[in-house]
């Protein structure tokens, strides 16, 4: 009997670090985008407290790329949510409604009619987002059994047969959170530019609205009728071709028979303010710029057809503000990334404490500088506070020699020209350090961010800025 | 159902545990129920009731070998008796032939009318080969062959009989079992301890070795070397080299790995099945591989054919022509391609030739001192043997004869080593990332067969004798290497082990 118990034992310790090592190894491996980039609504809505969204988004990328929670937080403090997945198939828009609607009781719910222009995702990965993204429960297991052909849907159930062939491209994101993954309010934000792609919005003719497509329809409005919310169609800007445009209008039709709102953001795109030429990222995707001004109307049809309450201040919904600094730190990130000046490029930094900055000085490394160029490097030594404002090249130099750095601390000194001397080390992020040593000449100088080298010796002033918010470098200038 | 699926990670505890629940008497026949039931389960996209038609046909051959060897015991006149046996392995024989060469001779008899412009016999019937259909085949020859000899006394219980031929770990790709050994084990069952904890624990261990042999480096492997024999016009000398090396490490990892999961499974549920493998590419001769190398069949081989022959107490000659026989058939067994057959000759042809060339080596050796009994004379043999049987496996690899001369070409020209370069090995699909990684399994496998060659025990019963942390550890990270590192799930389309089509 003993024997049987130390054997049983045996068998259930090594079961259990067996369990423990899976499950770990399974949370490592998992599916976690929804966006790209580790960037998953999904996720979003699980670190959500209960009850706190009034406006929830549904949709694809054309909805996260075109309606930024983080703007109707801003003019109104609207607790809105894209919970948006790329290529949401029509399968996945209803049950991922499903999955919001366990913990929260949106008053409007917005649904993308971009659903009606396909059946199958074209793209494997976007399967993958919108099938492996969601907690496993029944309503998870309803969607897989929807929309994967029975002989795949085992290996959806189990996940493992998919996710396991991530192991090569496991990063950083993977062992510790992504933080934007908890705070972010399902909107994916850019700033970048490329001429879109209008499509061809204009024909008013309609299609029979399909089979399919109605069901949907129909299975959306039945469920907004049982959760007590407002049904909204809408259509995000996209380059629609004219026969999905026709079904578009069909649906259109079966909105007006159900008294549904419908906004067609591709038919009013030009009266919107919409621009081809500055409002999108690529053909059919709109940037910074242009999700402004569709959120705008957005904003303006529910100040207008709705009162939602102002949730600005309340704890409760932090992560609203936390989504709108993020937002306010990729759009400086954006800036920096454009053609700055160094007096533009020092301004923005000294002017925004929470960046650590570390700033190497060499005046001896360039000794064919020019007057203007010394005169530059002086101004944004001064802007940044390293020298004082009086005193010229030459006389600033002495004090402002070697390696500066400024964080939560403070701006200070941390390496003088002392080849022996220690390098200075610190933990700027939650798995980012800085290493900084100064020499001058420079073979012993370093400027390290984990093993990148950002010092150069050519160039009499190194700028390095680190944004502990978003956990990157965001930019680096040399002078 | 294969072993490296979902279905049977859930299948297979769930039988076990009902196994081990039920009343003594009454596993047998779960076993022949669940047996069945694995049968049945086989699919393919092209046919979904592949596993349905094929227990139809292993009911039919159990049947067949079940009657024939009880009226064979009944019948004491020795002429009859032999007319009998001789009728049962014939009926055994048609059905193979049927299944597995009817299209063959078909297509060879047309190739021959051709020659004369004579009209062609009828196009082939694409007939549907029933799963595991060659290893229980040979599996009821010898028992019929046993029972005519007098060597087995013939099964009465037809339940007991019908798990003997399909008992599931062993069906769709062997050992080949006899029934000296397998069937005896199914008779005593009701007598024998199956709960043993020792050999639970070595069987997982074995079964978790096998599916490292196959889900991690064979089909791992196997990326490289289909690339290189879908893409054999762009190939040259390293490319078809490595391929060829890589198909020897794939062909074993997969055969002995199904072997390995076959026999930890019945040892899980308290039987011992025949070891199909033995580290064959330690062997120091082809004679040497041949013990090491799918050893049931070598076995049934020599036994059913090679030695009713007349072995190798015969002139040479005859012997010679023997040796060829057996090799011709098991080239043929293999596979109804000509390809195959040519493989079969060319293990016939090495042990000829080897035989013939023994004094001219012991010469050598003798007149160059050469030390026999040295580390580094028997690594040239194991080397050379390699070497031999690598070669070999290129006919058993290649689909067709154009493909066959296209390789030897392609082995001999384009000599460019900047192949193995990352832009290279992108045009194959297989990164350098995936390189060190095979070269990291295949240093684990290399470590394995080691410690198989030096302890002459199986996976399963070397982890056992170990201390419980290192056998645990080892168990642990197997697991952890096939569920992360194994080639399965929605992007992997080679379920099948490479020796069920045979």
């Amino acid at each position: 009997m003993k024997q049987i118990i130390i054997k049983g034992f045996r068998v259930g310790i090594f079961l259990l670090i067996l369990g423990v090592v899976i499950w770990r190894t399974g949370k490592i491996l998992d599916w976690k985008d929804t966006t790209g980039n580790y960037l998953s609504s999904t996720q979003q809505l699980y670190h959500t407290p209960e009850n706190t969204m009034d406006v929830i988004f549904l949709g694809s990328s054309h909805c996260y790329c075109g309606i930024y929670p983080a703007y109707l937080w801003r003019d109104r403090g609207i607790s809105a949510f894209d919970m948006a997945v790329s290529g949401q198939d029509r399968a996945s828009t209803y049950h991922t409604l499903v999955e919001a609607l366990k913990t929260q009781k949106p008053k409007v719910v917005f649904v993308d009619m971009y659903g009606l222009t396909f059946d199958r995702h074209e793209i494997e990965g976007n399967v993958y987002r919108n099938m492996l993204s969601m907690k496993v429960s029944e309503n998870s297991i309803e969607l897989i059994k929807e929309y994967v052909e029975p002989e795949k849907q085992n290996d959806f159930f189990a996940r493992w047969p998919i996710i396991h062939t991530r192991f090569w491209e496991v990063g950083k994101y993977d062992y510790i959170q992504y933080l934007p993954s908890e705070y972010g309010r399902g909107a994916a934000y850019q700033w970048g530019t490329h001429t879109a792609d209008p499509g061809d919005a204009e024909t008013e003719e309609a299609d029979t609205l399909k089979e399919t497509n109605r069901q949907w329809l129909t299975r959306l409005y039945e469920l907004s009728r049982e959760k007590d919310f407002k049904l909204v169609f809408f259509v995000a800007p996209f380059n629609i071709k004219e026969e999905e445009q026709r079904q578009v209008n069909a649906a259109a039709e079966y909105a007006k028979e159900k008294e549904i709102p419908f906004i067609d953001f591709n038919k009013i795109r030009y009266q919107i303010g919409l621009n081809d030429e500055l409002d999108f990222v690529d053909e059919f995707h709109c940037n910074a710029l242009g999700a402004e001004k569709v959120t705008e109307y957005i904003r303006d049809y529910l100040e207008q057809n709705f009162s939602l309450e102002d949730h600005r201040g309340d704890v409760k919904y932090a992560q609203w503000d936390m989504d709108y600094k993020w937002f306010q730190h990729l759009k400086l990130k954006a800036e920096f990334e454009g053609d700055n000046s160094a007096e533009e490029f020092t301004g923005k930094i000294a002017r925004q404490e929470d960046l650590v900055i570390a700033v190497s000085f060499d005046p001896a490394a360039d000794s064919e500088a020019s007057e203007d160029e010394k005169n530059e490097i002086l101004a944004s030594l001064r802007t940044l506070g390293i020298v004082s404002e009086q005193g010229d090249f030459a006389e600033s130099c002495p004090q402002a020699e070697g390696l500066w750095i400024r964080d939560n601390s403070g701006l200070r000194k941390v390496s003088e020209n002392d080849p022996s001397a220690k390098p200075f080390c610190a933990d700027i992020g939650r798995t980012d350090a800085i290493r900084l040593r100064y020499s001058s000449p420079r073979e012993a100088s370093d400027m390290m961010i984990n093993y990148t080298q950002y010092l150069r010796t050519d160039t009499m002033l190194t700028i390095v800025v680190y944004d502990p918010f978003l956990e990157e470098v965001l930019c680096t200038k040399n002078l | 159902m294969t072993f490296n699926s979902i279905d049977f990670l859930l299948f297979f505890p769930i039988i076990v545990g009902i196994y081990f629940l039920i009343p003594q008497k009454l596993k047998y026949i779960w076993l022949l129920v669940t047996s069945y039931y694995f049968v049945a389960s086989f699919s393919t996209q092209e046919d979904k009731y592949l596993g349905v038609k094929s227990l139809f046909m292993l009911i039919v051959c159990t049947m067949i070998s079940y009657i024939f060897a009880l009226w064979m015991k009944k019948q004491e006149d020795p002429r009859k008796k032999k007319n009998i046996f001789r009728a049962g392995i014939i009926s055994d024989l048609l059905i193979l032939l049927f299944f597995k060469y009817f299209d063959f001779i078909l297509l060879n008899v047309n190739s021959f009318l051709g020659i004369f412009r004579m009209k062609e016999l009828h196009n082939p019937i694409n007939i549907l080969l029933p799963l595991g259909i060659s290893y229980y085949i040979f599996q009821t020859i010898g028992y019929m062959a046993d029972v005519y000899k007098d060597k087995a006394e013939p099964e009465k219980n037809l339940l007991r009989y019908a798990l003997f031929i399909g008992f599931f770990p062993k069906f769709s790709q062997g050992p080949i079992e006899r029934s000296t050994n397998l069937m005896k084990q199914i008779r005593e069952m009701e007598e024998r301890r199956l709960w043993d904890y020792e050999k639970i624990v070595s069987g997982v261990c074995l079964m978790a070795w096998g599916m490292f042999q196959k889900m991690v480096i064979a089909d791992r492997c196997a990326v490289y070397v289909d690339a290189v024999h879908n893409n054999l016009f762009s190939a040259g000398t390293v490319e078809t080299v490595s391929a060829a090396i890589l198909f020897s490490i794939c062909i074993y990892c997969d055969f002995a790995g199904y072997s390995s999961i076959a026999v930890g499974a019945a040892r899980v549920m308290g039987f011992s099945l025949t070891d199909n493998f033995d580290t064959p590419y330690f062997a120091t001769s082809i004679a040497d591989f041949w013990h090491r190398w799918h050893i049931s069949l070598s076995t049934w081989l020599r036994d059913y054919i090679y030695i009713p022959l007349g072995g190798s107490r015969c002139s040479k000659i005859k012997k010679y022509r023997n040796i060829m026989i057996t090799f011709l058939l098991s080239g043929l067994w293999h596979g109804a391609s000509w390809t195959y057959v040519l493989w079969g000759g060319i293990h016939g042809l090495y042990q000829v030739i080897g035989d013939l060339l023994k004094p001219v080596r012991e010469k050598i050796n003798t007149r160059f001192h050469v030390k026999t009994e040295a580390f580094s004379y028997t690594f040239g043999k194991i080397l050379i043997t390699f070497g031999l049987t690598t070669f070999a496996w290129i006919f058993f690899k290649v689909e067709s004869f154009e493909n066959l001369v296209l390789y030897f070409n392609r082995m001999f020209t384009r000599f460019n080593p900047w192949v193995l370069s990352a832009s290279g090995l992108d045009y194959l699909g297989v990164n350098l990332k995936d390189v060190a990684l095979v070269a990291v399994f295949l240093l684990i496998f290399f470590v394995g067969e080691i410690a198989r060659y030096v302890c002459k025990t199986d996976m399963g019963t070397f982890l056992t004798a170990q201390n419980i942390w290192f056998r645990g550890g080892v168990l642990l990270l197997l697991i952890l290497m096939i569920l992360v590192f194994g080639e399965y799930g929605i992007n992997f389309d080679s379920k099948q082990f490479l020796y069920m089509k045979y």
